[in-house]
């Protein structure tokens, strides 16, 4: 499941069941405590890996058992940089971030909020087609 | 790979009702926690803790579960307040305004001692 293949890089092929989401955040965060990162610049990591990699089983891979997820998660100038690759297509549209004071007074439902906390707890965030097919979620966490 | 199943036990006290979460807090926590929370107007709680750990592992989907729980808790007349949450998922509370549904505190004791003074 896991190949290291650089000395600052590691990979993983994931199946496309739930529980991907919690090996992949916890690779992410292991990898950044030997990277030096603060734990609550790795418990931000976590979370956003984990939605990435959520959103790319349940949503990009609409749940096919034969679905793959790959993540890869790289150490580059004082950053934690991670790519999450499904087969789907990517978002159709924009998603705003929730309106919570309709969410609160009970006038909305609760949607968005994955991508909303992937996009406050990042510092990059960038979902991108790709040509052969596919698409892929690019993350970046810095360490300080 | 089996998901972990997460437990909901209701204690009713005199400070409040005691919805004890043992697991994931996770869109597929949601039934449970408002089958709990029915069990506890049932018994005429007015006063409703939400008790976590430090370790209780909650995503979009249980925060989007929470707020909807939170939500119907206001609507009912009821108070609510959390308890034992991770200093990071406090962070993310916060950030879509839970602490605006209910006041969040580090202990279960804290909690039911503030509880027991709302009227």
């Amino acid at each position: 499941m896991t190949r290291h293949h650089l000395a600052n890089t590691i990979e993983l092929d994931l199946f496309n069941r739930p529980g991907a989401e919690r090996i992949a955040m916890t690779c992410a965060g292991a990898f950044a405590k030997l990277a030096g990162c603060p734990s609550a610049r790795i418990e931000d990591l976590k979370t956003v890996v984990a939605e990435a990699t959520d959103n790319a089983v349940t949503h990009g891979n609409r749940q096919r058992p034969d679905g793959r997820v790959k993540v890869s998660i790289r150490l580059e100038d004082g950053a934690i940089h991670v790519a999450v690759t499904d087969e789907g297509n990517g978002l159709e549209r924009e998603v705003p971030d929730p309106d919570f004071d309709r969410i609160l007074a009970g006038e909305a439902p609760p949607a968005g909020i994955g991508i909303f906390l992937m996009r406050r707890l990042s510092d990059r965030l960038a979902f991108e087609p790709l040509s052969k097919g596919g698409h892929i979620v690019r993350i970046t966490v810095r360490c300080h | 790979m089996q998901q972990s199943k997460t437990e909901i036990s209701v204690e009713i006290g005199e400070a409040a009702a005691v919805l004890d979460i043992r697991g994931d807090v996770t869109v597929a926590t949601e039934p449970a926690l408002f089958e709990a929370h029915e069990k506890a107007c049932r018994q005429g709680a007015q006063r409703i803790l939400l008790k976590m750990t430090e370790d209780t592992y909650v995503d979009s989907g249980g925060i989007a579960a929470l707020l909807q729980l939170l939500v119907k808790v206001r609507e009912s007349g009821q108070k609510a307040a959390l308890s034992g949450v991770s200093r990071h998922n406090r962070k993310v509370l916060n950030m879509v305004g839970v602490d605006r549904l209910a006041d969040i505190y580090n202990t279960a004791e804290l909690a039911l001692s503030c509880l027991d003074r709302w009227k």
